[in-house]
């Protein structure tokens, strides 16, 4: 039996009071069970509420026509859930079947035809129409005849052109726009904090798509489904992993010592000195991120300036721009490359290969400059001649946990190993960073919970609120906008591709967090990549990730290790304003800059 | 007790030098200064624990070990020094409550700048401020003059 309508509202009903009325326990699991069931049952009681079984073809005695194609938006990106609908086919009179894209773009579209129909639309003389509507890009009405098929075989399946979609400039495009704009805003005067400015921006975006999006298709920008798939699992897993080994290595005094070493190297010669603290700090940023590395370098490093007598500025300010060069050099080496990276694909030795030799000469730069710029001073120096300073200095700079040390230097060896070896292994640089950070875990047994909250759980979350924000700017157009603007510009040169991606990095990265910049930029290199000739080496790329990292050199607010060394030396009394960092920093930061772009172009 | 509030720079160097004339004249004990204020990345976005607190006490410790020696290669017997974790105002505030000191010296700021502790105008504040809580006399020291 069906109850339709009126019946079976009334029955829902009578069973709902009936069970509410009744106090026997017995009687409540009973209709607790029977309640359930009716809503199991329920849909296969209701005429019409089962789900639609698949399109079959009605019985005209005629053939099935499969029509298979794919949808991409401008920059050759698949667009999924795109509508397709037959709209007219000559003047046969046909149903109107559907069919959306998937992940990939790809749709499949199975139309019934009397058979002499569907001979006559593979020999020739009949055509179809199919009509593609997507939220926030211009509808097509694709008109396919013979002459349009890209094949077909005597099934009847035809492959149709792929079809290319445009972005429509509409109201959700600005509201993106500007909510993006706001919160790229909010991060650079510090209104703040960066990671509830893009939280806030990300929660509006979804909200006004769900909401205003029940009204108007065009302001379906992301749903929640779209917003998890824009997230990069593989950054967000590789910088947790990496954080994990960090928080590891801190305790271990290793830094600390090495810069006692580079003391003793020295032999008191301030300019020796800063040129061995440099390289270490150049390379510890290479492999940890370049906070902590300021972070426990600066502070031994004022001490041994004091002992011998220098203003520890002369030290500090080259240490930390070391440590944004160091930190282009490798995947893993900064939150930028760590996104870059592994966005794009390119491995750990690609870095090396690609970022270091540039990183080196960097570095010799910076040296000749600090040395030129303060090398009377390193003259004026006098070491403080004291035995007991000497013995605090030793003391503060042991190692503290010599098996702590030894246990992460080998899981740290065994990971870099692995980054070498994991594109020939097929093996994500994100599940060689999280298995390094368990495998110490596992080794060491330390207070978990203290080793979890070493995962800085911020700026993870700024970089899923970011991707749901880059996601949106993606699907609204603003991205292809701008692409397609630096393509033009850069014509078919590859130089010019070059010059557009790593200035404005630069000169952004000085000014803003680098993160969201190269999170925004990333989807422009990637259409250059695929469209300048020359770009698929994947030299746009490299060019981003020096003006991303170099940038950050030019200013006191460019890279955190900046803000974390000022803070540290103004602590120590030694305070570092803006137009002293500023005049130290930008000429390397440019010089570097300039040095990137000619490897770049020997490169091109 | 003299105490001589302290950092490594310029301003603290001239504090340092004023206390220790003080001291060999009065001959009262001199004792230094400082607070490790381990606030320092809350300019930065990171919000791990970093153990960064002891690194920065050890610095504290290290500043105020060539003060006191300085001060004794000066001529003082009686000196000493005391480092503390915390916030500058409030530590130093506790630490003259806590101890027999009847005067202090703080050095005025060569730079003013947003990140110090005590800027220009706010020394003078800080210094009448301390007097009326503790009733210890508040000495500015200032720096020469820079060359050039």
């Amino acid at each position: 039996m069906i109850w339709k309508g009126a019946e079976l509202r009334n029955r829902i009903r009578k069973t709902v009071v009936w069970i509410g009325d009744n106090r026997n326990p017995a009687v409540w699991v009973g209709g607790g069970l029977a309640l359930l069931l009716f809503v199991l049952l329920l849909p296969a009681l209701v005429p019409g509420s089962e789900e639609e079984p698949p399109l079959e073809p009605p019985d005209t005695g005629g053939q099935t026509v499969t029509l298979l194609g794919q949808v991409t938006d401008s920059q050759g990106n698949p667009l999924a859930e795109t509508e397709i609908r037959l709209c007219a086919a000559s003047e046969a009179e046909l149903p109107s079947p559907a069919a959306e894209t998937q992940a990939d773009g790809w749709y499949r579209l199975e139309i019934a035809v009397p058979t002499e129909m569907a001979t006559k639309l593979i020999e020739g003389g009949e055509q179809i129409c199919l009509a593609l509507e997507r939220p926030n890009f211009k509808p097509v009405a694709l008109v396919l005849s013979t002459e349009s098929w890209v094949a077909f075989d005597e099934d009847f399946h035809i492959l149709v052109p792929n079809t290319v979609l445009e972005h429509r400039v509409g109201a959700a495009f600005w509201f993106v726009t500007l909510v993006f704009v706001l919160t790229m805003s909010l991060i650079a005067v510090d209104r703040l904090h960066k990671t509830v400015a893009a939280l806030a921006g990300a929660a509006l975006i979804l909200m006004v798509s769900q909401v205003a999006g029940l009204f108007d298709a065009a302001w379906r920008i992301l749903d929640f489904e779209g917003a998890v798939h824009a997230i990069d699992f593989e950054v967000i897993f590789l910088l947790m992993g990496m954080m994990i080994f960090v928080g590891m290595m801190e305790g271990t005094g290793l830094f600390q010592w090495m810069a006692l070493v580079a003391y003793k190297v020295a032999r008191g010669s301030p300019w020796r000195l800063t040129v061995v603290l440099v390289i270490i700090t150049a390379v510890a940023s290479a492999l940890l991120d370049n906070v902590t590395t300021v972070l426990l370098m600066t502070p031994i490093t004022i001490e041994i300036a004091l002992k011998i007598g220098i203003n520890p500025l002369m030290i500090l300010l080259p240490e930390v721009l070391a440590s944004n060069l160091g930190g282009a050099a490798t995947l893993v080496g900064s939150p930028p490359t760590i996104l870059i990276g592994t966005q794009a694909g390119l491995g750990f030795g690609d870095f090396l290969l690609n970022t270091g030799p540039v990183v080196v000469v960097a570095l010799v730069i910076l040296l000749v400059y600090t040395r030129w710029r303060h090398g009377d001073e390193y003259q004026t120096a006098k070491e403080l001649d004291s035995a007991a300073l000497m013995r605090r200095l030793e003391e503060d700079a042991r190692i503290t946990d010599p098996e702590l040390l030894r246990r992460s230097l080998v899981v740290g060896a065994g990971m870099i190993a692995l980054f070498l070896v994991g594109p020939q292994l097929e093996v994500m640089p994100a599940l060689i960073g999280l298995s390094g950070a368990a495998a110490l875990l596992i080794w060491v047994r330390p207070d978990v919970e203290r080793m979890v909250s070493q995962v800085d759980w911020t700026t993870l979350l700024f970089f899923m609120a970011l991707f749901i924000q880059v996601g949106a700017l993606e699907e609204v157009g603003l991205i292809a906008l701008v692409a397609e603007f630096v393509g033009n510009l850069a014509g078919s040169s590859i130089v010019a591709a070059i010059l557009l991606t790593l200035w404005p990095a630069m000169i952004m990265s000085a000014i803003i967090d680098n993160v969201p910049f190269a999170a925004a930029m990333l989807p422009v290199a990637r259409h250059l990549t695929a469209t300048v000739p020359g770009g698929e080496s994947g030299i746009i790329y490299w060019a981003l990730v020096f003006g991303a990292c170099f940038g950050g050199n030019a200013t006191l607010i460019g890279a955190s290790a900046n803000l974390v060394a000022a803070g540290i030396a103004d602590r120590a009394g030694f305070p570092v304003t803006y137009a002293r960092f500023l005049k130290f920093g930008a000429p390397v930061a440019l010089a570097t800059t300039a040095i990137a772009m000619l490897w770049l172009l020997i490169l091109a | 007790m003299i105490v001589c509030a302290t950092r490594g720079g310029e301003a603290s160097q001239a504090a340092q030098e004023f206390a220790i004339d003080l001291a060999l004249e009065s001959g009262e004990r001199l004792v230094f200064f400082y607070v490790a204020d381990t606030d320092v990345l809350s300019s930065t976005s990171d919000t791990r624990p970093h153990g960064i607190a002891h690194d920065l006490e050890r610095m504290g410790e290290f500043i105020l070990a060539i003060a006191e020696e300085r001060a004794r290669a000066a001529g003082v017997e009686d000196v000493g020094w005391e480092c503390r974790l915390g916030h500058m105002r409030g530590e130093l505030t506790a630490f003259l409550m806590e101890s027999e000191a009847n005067k202090l010296v703080l050095g005025r700021p060569v730079i003013a700048g947003e990140g110090q502790v005590f800027s220009q105008g706010g020394l003078g504040e800080f210094a009448a401020q301390v007097e009326e809580e503790t009733g210890v006399k508040v000495l500015l020291a200032t720096p020469p003059p820079a060359e050039g």
